[in-house]
């Protein structure tokens, strides 16, 4: 998590409004979902691969790395759709593999299905990948607070996330002072300090509460965290670029 | 000189334990005075701060803010944070929201200021921390010393009359620490008041006006630092002879 945030702090569309960048990629994943076409899905990855890397000024590998991960899982996935086994041989249609009395076989249909399933998951990752490499966290939270999201929720999620950090900078600490007194040097000490670690850990974060909330009453807290909105640049070109992926996306949807 | 804040004879006991932590503190803080806290570890400092702002209810005694006694529901604790801010000594204690900007937010808006005052009160402390540039970052990705000066804007932001700091200085670099106190100077020339805990007998020789010196909740001295170091009979009641001298006596452990 952490690593993606960080690159979503040195996008170059970081302060523009998360609501454009959101309604692009949701639109973007929409249209994945309900337009029946492979091409729907590669153009998706392409515009937002595209747009990642040279609009959001994200690195090349860094996208390209995100992406193949993300595409060998997707196939591993499918392999259930695209072979089936048997112990007789497949029926006429199919192409099929003997090993020994096994028949593995595979048809047209289920390639083209599984096609398709890749592609429409593989866009629709590809345009939530555009979303959390160029959109850090705090931003959209802030766009959930914008419409209105319950504000237990959001400020459940804003204070979480401020403690996970706070809470790995604890356990780093711990863990350092109990390695400098040989607390994982044997798989026994390993064991017992791991244990003592979570419970020290669990410790600290109550104290850690404890005292976030004498210092935020002091700073007039009431049961609301309320905060001001962020700035953000709101660019109406984002408009047209969205309606060029959109026209794309439909077009490749739509050619019989 | 006009007093702005008043602590009359506070006697206070954590609920649930025996020993009574402060015990007839009594002090007064005027308009435009730098004071230094000091006292050992354990001496009720902490304690006596948070009474300031009316965090904790003491069991007797009373807190003045510009003469008047502070009371303890909703409105007059908002009336009262909004002239004496505290901060802490660990900035990660006070930083709760995961965006600076945000987090400055917090007070000006609990004060209930609008939108666009808030903004102009967030600008105006950052710019005084010296925090504007890092307003668009992640509370997380700060430093040490930029997660103080975070922290202070975020009190100042609420421009109280009255700053309570304590411990603020203790885990900064000598850098940073001459940073914060240049910032300190900057409110002291706007006629706001600094009471700053600490164990610092180096910041208190060079920048306080006067020493306040608790013992086991109570106050020993309080005076001009030049005379506090120079009298040896207060030097001797304070314990602060051992310091000063840097050899423990032998009839103290
Ligand atoms: N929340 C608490 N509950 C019970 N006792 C406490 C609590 N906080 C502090 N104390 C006790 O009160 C005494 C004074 O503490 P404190 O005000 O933190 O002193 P100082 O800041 O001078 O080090 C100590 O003996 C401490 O153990
Ligand atoms: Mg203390």
């Amino acid at each position: 998590m952490s690593q993606i945030d960080r690159y979503a702090y040195t996008s170059r569309i970081r302060h523009l409004d998360p609501a454009q960048k959101t309604g692009l990629a949701a639109l973007v994943i929409i249209l994945c979902l309900i337009l029946p076409r492979p091409a729907v899905g590669v153009g998706a990855v392409l515009w937002m691969g595209m747009l990642t890397v040279w609009w959001g000024g994200i690195p090349l590998p860094v996208v390209g790395r995100v992406l193949l991960a993300e595409f060998l899982f997707l196939l591993l996935a499918v392999v259930g759709v695209v072979l089936s086994f048997s112990w007789e041989p497949p029926p006429v249609g199919f192409w099929s593999l003997q090993l020994g009395p096994l028949w593995i076989s595979t048809n047209q249909g289920s390639l083209a299905l599984a096609g398709l399933l890749v592609s429409r998951a593989f866009g629709a990752t590809a345009a939530m990948n555009f979303l959390a490499l160029t959109t850090p966290f705090i931003d959209l939270v802030d766009l959930l607070r914008r419409l209105r999201v319950s504000p237990v929720l959001i400020d459940l999620m804003d204070v979480m996330y401020r403690f996970v950090f706070v809470l790995l900078d604890s356990m780093g600490r711990i863990a350092t002072a109990q390695q400098s007194r040989l607390g994982y040097a044997t798989r026994r000490a390993a064991w017992r300090s791991s244990g003592l670690l979570a419970s020290r850990l669990f410790v600290d974060a109550y104290q850690r509460s404890q005292r976030m909330q004498t210092a935020l009453a002091s700073r007039g807290y009431y049961g609301d965290l309320r905060v001001l909105p962020l700035d953000y640049r709101h660019d109406g070109r984002v408009y047209l670029l969205t309606a060029a992926v959109v026209v794309s996306l439909l077009l490749a949807g739509s050619r019989a | 000189m006009t007093v702005l804040l008043e602590v009359r004879d506070l006697h206070f006991c954590y609920p649930g334990s025996a020993e009574p932590v402060l015990r007839g503190v009594s002090l007064h803080l005027g308009a435009g005075e730098k004071v230094a806290l000091i006292g050992s570890n354990g001496s009720g400092k902490s304690t006596l701060l948070l009474h300031c702002n009316g965090i904790l209810r003491p069991d007797r005694g009373q807190v003045r803010v510009a003469g008047q006694v502070m009371g303890y529901e909703q409105q007059a604790l908002r009336a009262w944070r909004r002239q004496v801010g505290l901060i802490f000594q660990y900035p990660d204690d006070q930083l709760f929201s995961a965006s600076v900007a945000q987090d400055i937010s917090f007070g000006p808006l609990n004060l209930g200021l609008s939108d666009s005052l808030a903004r102009q009160r967030v600008a105006d402390a950052a710019a005084l921390c010296g925090v504007t540039h890092l307003l668009a970052r992640p509370t997380h990705a700060l430093s040490g010393g930029e997660k103080t000066r975070v922290a202070l804007a975020g009190v100042l932001a609420m421009e109280p009359r009255i700053l309570l700091a304590d411990e603020a200085l203790s885990t900064l670099d000598p850098w940073m620490r001459l940073h914060m106190l240049a910032i300190f100077e900057r409110l002291v020339a706007q006629g706001k008041s600094i009471l700053l805990a600490t164990h610092d007998l180096h910041t208190v020789r060079t920048w306080a006006e006067r020493v306040i010196v608790m013992r086991a909740g109570q106050v020993l001295a309080d005076a001009p630092p030049a005379q506090l170091f120079s009298d040896p009979v207060l030097l001797t009641r304070t314990g602060l002879d051992a310091v000063v001298k840097g050899v423990l006596p032998p009839d103290r452990p």
